[in-house]
């Protein structure tokens, strides 16, 4: 976590000196002017309190968001106006102060007074029994949307599908419009996504679905956090080229999902499969998966390894077809 | 003997003569190196929009020129020092490639340089580039200074220590 040694040298050194499994499970660091410093992990709230000091202050706050953003401001000003940071290993850290605006729209946060380190990481298998559930009988991939509330762990899920659908064969091109799916810091990717997966990093949904569709033929386009209304668009010209969908979006139920933008959509029978995520009794449980029309889908049928053999085995047949 | 003495003094003195001339045609060498890197800089700030440590190691990593050295040397403290501040880096680094020891720079060269580094990067790119704009001003103002100065105070010393040498040559003989 190469963020530590951007905080204050006590700071940091307190973090570094944290008990194992309070690192291990660290979701969130919050940093507030004239206020605790507290951590979250394991469901848990600690206050972290150092040699030196159990608050920051305002300028002590703005300078580790300088130190946060590599003192590179310019090269993060759309992030900032949107009110996030994303630095290096995919962390995202919401910023909170002053909006500056211009003509309605916030250009950028000045007199920054609070700060929320929130820890994203890679955590390889947890998708491994739900993949066949995406696949239809002939190996085909169905299209999937993970309906979830906030810190309950769609993007880590959505990340190691990717990696699970990458490796059984599957072409997949990734929109990470916040640079958080697959972590790339100056062209290196800081998680494993598989070894057929082409990533359009930082780039918006819309453009990016369309640019991936047209230039890199992926058998699936994967996304975090789909709906606004250029999305669909995009989404639309990707179907009708016959690629899948693999994407994430706000919710808790099937009445949220039909109450979004994607709504029509799910109506039509857009989605074939349907996963809604939890934090109870802990973050990441699969609290249902259903088809399109919401009919529940019992866990279980073929594992993992089998239906990568039957991938494995009808790619090998259409390679024989090729040259033979 | 007395013969050898002299000529070895006369070849003295010019060296010396050519040593510090040499250091005001450094001077704007430096200046003009360090212009064509802040270049660089805006450019790759402006197209790519990546970190100034990313910028910093791009347009100093052939470590050519002392403005390549400068450059890969704040890069090098950023990553080698993340929890350290930004100024202090550059400042340091400016000390090190530019300062006394290596007599490039005038101290309002330093100056300028050091100043830069306090307001580099902090805002959007729309409001940096009058900052480079107004350093690349001054930096051309300063390259004219240095070349006046190269031109007069460089020929003055040059042909002063030759003087010197040589009347002391007389002397000796």
């Amino acid at each position: 976590m190469n963020w530590i040694s951007k905080l204050p040298s006590d700071i940091s050194l307190a973090m570094r000196r944290l008990p194992c499994e309070i690192l291990k499970d660290l979701e969130e660091v919050r940093l507030t002017e004239g206020r605790p410093m507290l951590l979250y992990s394991g469901g848990k709230e600690y206050e972290l309190i150092t040699e030196k000091r159990r608050i920051l202050t305002q300028a002590e706050i703005e300078q580790i968001c300088n130190r946060l953003s590599d003192y590179s401001a310019y090269s993060c000003q759309e992030d900032l106006a949107a009110g996030f940071l994303t630095i290096e290993g995919g962390h995202r850290v919401g910023v909170c102060g002053r909006a500056v605006t211009e003509h309605g729209q916030v250009k950028s946060i000045k007199e920054i007074s609070s700060l929320n380190i929130r820890i994203c990481r890679e955590w390889r298998g947890i998708s491994d029994k739900l993949v066949p559930l995406l696949l239809d009988e002939n190996g085909a991939f169905l299209h999937t949307v993970i309906v979830s509330p906030p810190k309950c762990g769609k993007t880590t899920l959505l990340r190691d599908f990717i990696r699970n659908l990458s490796d059984l064969g599957f072409r997949v091109g990734v929109v990470d419009e916040r640079s958080e799916i697959a972590g790339i810091t100056a062209g290196i990717r800081g998680f494993d996504l598989g070894m057929r997966t082409d990533v359009l990093d930082r780039c918006p949904k819309s453009a990016g679905i369309l640019m991936l569709v047209r230039a890199m033929a992926p058998d699936i386009v994967a996304t975090d956090e789909i709906g606004k209304e250029e999305d669909l668009d995009a989404v639309k010209t990707a179907l009708c080229a016959g690629t899948g969908l693999l994407t994430t979006i706000h919710g808790t139920s099937r009445q949220d999902l039909l109450r979004s933008s994607m709504g029509d959509f799910v109506r039509k029978g857009g989605f074939q499969r349907i996963l809604y995520l939890s934090s109870r009794p802990k973050i990441g449980t699969v609290a249902a998966i259903t088809d399109g029309e919401g009919r529940s889908l019992q866990e279980g049928g073929s594992t993992y390894k089998e239906v990568r053999n039957v991938i494995y085995s009808a790619s090998a047949s259409v390679l024989r077809g090729k040259t033979g | 003997m007395k013969i050898v003495l002299c000529l070895m003094m006369i070849l003295s003195g010019m060296a010396a003569g050519y040593l510090k001339s040499r250091s005001y045609e450094n001077r704007v060498l430096n200046l003009r190196d360090l212009a064509m890197c802040l270049n660089r800089v805006e450019s790759e700030m402006g197209y790519r929009r990546d970190s100034l440590l990313l910028v910093f190691r791009r347009v100093g990593k052939r470590n050519e020129n002392s403005a390549e050295r400068f450059f890969f040397a704040v890069s090098e403290g950023m990553e080698e020092n993340p929890g350290a501040d930004f100024e202090d880096i550059w400042r340091d680094a400016a000390g090190f490639i530019y300062g006394e020891n290596t007599a490039s720079f005038s101290p309002s060269d330093m100056e300028l340089l050091t100043g830069f580094g306090k307001v580099l990067g902090k805002t959007d790119f729309e409001y940096q580039k009058p900052f480079f704009s107004e350093m690349h001003r001054l930096l051309r103002e300063h390259i004219e200074e240095a070349e006046i100065e190269r031109g007069s105070k460089g020929k003055v010393y040059q042909g002063l220590y030759i003087a010197v040498s040589a009347a002391g040559a007389i002397i000796l003989f």
